[in-house]
């Protein structure tokens, strides 16, 4: 049951944001800025989807004086970056045209600035059938900038946003599609300060932190056992020198060195891992000397060395093959630990930088306001508590750690 | 008698004055560590990413003792100027100045210009700063380590030189150090009691569970934990603050967060330290001789049990500290982290050192302490003949940290 655990979460960390667009309709990358902090379960609708919603003439505005045979759909073009059809390049070419002329008046008027008549005719000289509309938002002479910006919403529509509606893959989207598409989706997991989907930040965070965290128990793993067993290997001086080494940085107060040193080199996610291998490698590094010290007085050690084995071979074919159990339950212990400081770290704002997550920024950006939103915190953090358990129990089930 | 004797063992104070050794080099190794990064600092006092003013910059330098500052000594108009990267002895001449009599700007210490800050030709007014003037590596490494040792960390950057860093950590220590405290004292009372409950009854149903529970509290990263008593007990009960520090109830939430992670641990510890004692031959026997339970779980066992403490003594304190990281951060308190984080992200240099180095004292004391404590707890180490299956406490896998 506690392999079934760990595989569930590992499953969503592997499969998680890509599979979650495909169930919930929702993607990291699309910002509802209308509903922040929306409570579980709210329905909503995907923000390339929202142009449209209430705008139901927006097909009939787009196609019209299109090229021959586009009022029957949208054409996709080929789907390639800089081919979006026909239709959308002439769209997103008076689009353009319009914002420079919006830009100008925002720059002398600000915000709530107007735009002469001529200009906004003159942007949309090329295509009559779309300024009509648009011209109707504006006054006699002036046409105010949010009424523009509202009038002119249909020129915005993107290949990506089309694509997501052509359901029978054709490359080109009806007026069947086109009417079809606004569906409500549910936010399962409530949404962020910034109004994404929090389930499919959620499964980003945990894909984030397994994979820092494997990656970073592994790599300490091997640093340890490398290190490790070259001091069992050679024993003597060079065993006490290499161990002693140990010793003394482990009576250093590692986290704080990881601190000063993120300090110094700047947070990423590359110093993140180097700076978890840090601190991991040296329990292993131990334990994996006191294995394979003790392992070279075993009879078939002493036997295959007095057979001419070297001592790579030696170590590599006999020694650690033998000890590879408890190697294996410390790395699976690395595990938890690696997530845990990469969670630490991360909550800390040294770790992890936005927009990227792992479930210590997410904790970390809800528990200020715990209050308002506690789904927020809730459910990263169970997920955190869950992986790190999870683990836990299955290398005490083991019976290999004594704790 | 000596120490190619396998069964010798030192005497208890040879032992004492080794691990004190072991400390002080420990120390001079962070101290040493720090000067470097000090030293090496990208966007710090000694490079030019992130430039700050080079007036302010020279003053952090001097105040840190890695230059000295040259100021002119008299009103007037600059002659002559050492260049840059010049080598001036000591009470070398560093700048001629016309002024109403002649003077001239000497170097306190021998060193190379680093830093130019009037050119000849302009007018200066006593005391305006004109030269930084870097001393040798080793001159630098040396006021470095004084001014370590005698805790003049420099003045944080943050403050504009107004803060020294030493009166910042003064202010914020107490809130720190009541909170690790308070939490131990948690952890001692649930932990303690508990581990040894579950060693007297050893393999029940008891025992079970109050070891699931203790890998739960074992599990649980102070992140998590943190955020949910606050929102347990500040939010739905609203039984206390939900941060800040106004009043002593204030702590309980911070001291139950990090007291009941670290409760696990030494409920752990004390079960294993103590479950082989009281299986074992000496409890029968003084069970058959008439000792109360309560006496031989609570005296005998507890003192078996506090042995192997001592060796995890480090990671709990290490967990505690970066616990405490996180609980001063989740409840708002005023405490040692809460400079740690803004000046590493800030890169006050002056700061983060001062913190990493009050942390780091306070492990490497706390765990010889815990190594001089050994031998006392320890009747078989006093002895000093016999080491055979006595092992001084070595510091184990940190993995325990929330």
């Amino acid at each position: 049951m506690v392999l079934a655990g760990i595989g569930v979460l590992v499953a969503a960390a592997v499969a998680g944001p890509e599979t979650a667009r495909w169930v919930v309709g929702f993607s990291s990358d699309e910002i509802h800025t209308a509903f922040p902090y929306a409570p579980p379960g709210f329905c909503d609708v995907p923000d390339h989807r929202q142009v449209l919603d209430g705008d139901r003439g927006a097909f009939d505005l787009l196609t019209a004086g299109g090229p021959p045979g586009s009022s029957e759909g949208i054409p996709l073009g080929s789907g390639r970056p800089g081919d979006a059809g026909p239709l959308l390049a002439r769209a997103a070419a008076a689009f353009r045209a319009l914002s420079m002329v919006m830009a100008r008046a925002w720059q002398s008027g600000g915000p709530e600035g107007v735009v002469p008549l001529s200009e906004v005719r003159d942007a949309l000289a090329g295509w009559p059938a779309w300024a009509g509309p648009i011209l109707d938002a504006c006054g006699p002479d002036a046409c105010p900038i949010p009424a523009l910006v509202e009038a002119s919403r249909f020129l915005r529509l993107t290949g990506e946003s089309l694509a997501a509606m052509d359901s029978d893959a054709d490359r080109t989207v009806t007026r069947d599609e086109f009417l079809g598409a606004p569906t409500a989706r549910p936010h399962l997991l409530g949404s962020d300060a910034l109004g994404r989907d929090a389930l499919v930040r959620l499964l980003e965070g945990l894909r984030l932190s397994v994979l820092v965290g494997a990656t970073a128990a592994v790599t300490a793993a091997g640093v340890g056992v490398v290190y490790g067993a070259t001091a069992g290997m050679a024993g003597g001086p060079v065993a006490t020198v290499l161990m002693r080494v140990v010793d003394v940085l482990y009576g250093l107060p590692f986290l704080f060195v990881v601190i000063l040193l993120i300090s110094l080199v700047g947070p990423s996610l590359l110093n993140l891992l180097l700076a978890i291998v840090c601190v991991q490698w040296l329990g292993m590094a131990r334990t994996v000397h006191h294995l394979v010290a003790s392992l070279r007085q075993a009879p078939y050690v002493v036997a295959a060395r007095s057979m001419g084995c070297g001592l790579v071979r030696l170590c590599a074919t006999h020694i650690l093959p033998n000890a590879r159990r408890p190697i294996l339950t410390w790395t699976a212990l690395l595990v938890p630990a690696s997530i845990k400081e990469e969670a630490f770290l991360s909550f800390l704002g040294l770790g992890v930088q936005a927009p990227h997550a792992s479930l210590g920024t997410l904790i970390a950006e809800g528990s200020p306001r715990i209050a308002e939103v506690p789904w927020l915190v809730a459910w990263p953090a169970a997920v955190l508590f869950l992986l790190v358990l999870l683990v836990h129990v299955a290398c005490d089930e083991t019976g290999q750690t004594d704790g | 008698m000596d120490s190619r004797n396998p069964c010798y063992h030192p005497p208890m104070f040879r032992q004492a004055a080794r691990t004190l050794l072991a400390m002080v080099l420990t120390l001079w190794a962070i101290a040493t560590g720090t000067f470097f990064l000090m030293e090496r600092a990208p966007g710090g006092p000694a490079s030019g990413e992130r430039r700050l003013d080079p007036l302010i910059e020279a003053g952090n330098l001097a105040n840190l003792g890695l230059a000295d500052l040259v100021r002119a000594p008299c009103d007037g108009v600059i002659e002559a100027v050492a260049g840059e990267g010049a080598r001036l002895s000591s009470g070398g001449e560093a700048a001629r100045i016309r002024g109403p009599g002649p003077c001239r700007a000497e170097a306190p210490h021998g060193g190379e210009v680093s830093v130019v800050l009037a050119g000849p030709g302009e007018e200066v007014r006593a005391g305006e700063v004109l030269l930084v003037v870097r001393p040798s590596p080793w001159v630098r490494y040396g006021r470095a380590m004084a001014s370590i040792m005698t805790l003049d960390l420099g003045v944080t950057y943050g403050s504009r030189g107004e803060r020294t860093v030493r009166e910042t950590l003064a202010r914020s220590l107490p809130v720190s150090a009541t909170l690790g405290l308070l939490a131990l004292l948690v952890a001692a009372v649930l932990g303690v009691p508990a581990g040894l409950f579950a060693a007297a009854r050893e393999g029940t149903w008891s025992d079970r569970l109050l070891t699931a529970v203790s890998t739960a509290q074992v599990s649980v990263p102070a992140i998590v934990l943190g955020p949910f008593l606050l929102y347990l007990f500040a939010v739905r009960v609203p039984v206390f603050a939900p941060g800040g520090l106004e009043r002593p109830s204030d702590l309980v939430l911070p001291a139950a967060t990090l007291g009941l992670i670290v409760a696990g641990v030494m409920q752990r510890m004390t079960r294993a330290g103590a479950a082989g004692f009281l299986n074992g031959a000496t409890a029968l026997h003084l069970r058959a001789r008439g000792l109360s339970p309560w006496r031989l779980a609570g005296v005998h066992a507890l003192r078996h049990a506090a042995i192997p403490m001592l060796g995890y003594l480090p990671p709990v304190v290490a967990g505690l500290l970066s616990g405490s990281l996180v609980v001063e951060r989740v409840f708002n308190l005023p405490g040692v982290s809460r400079h740690l984080i803004g000046a590493a992200l800030n890169r006050d240099y002056p700061l983060v050192m001062g913190v990493v180095l009050l942390y780091s004292v306070l492990l490497v004391a706390l765990t010889s302490l815990a190594a001089l404590l050994h031998p006392v707890l320890d009747p078989r180490l006093r002895a000093g003949r016999f080491r055979e299956g006595v092992r001084p406490p070595e510091a184990r896998s940190g993995e325990w940290w929330p």
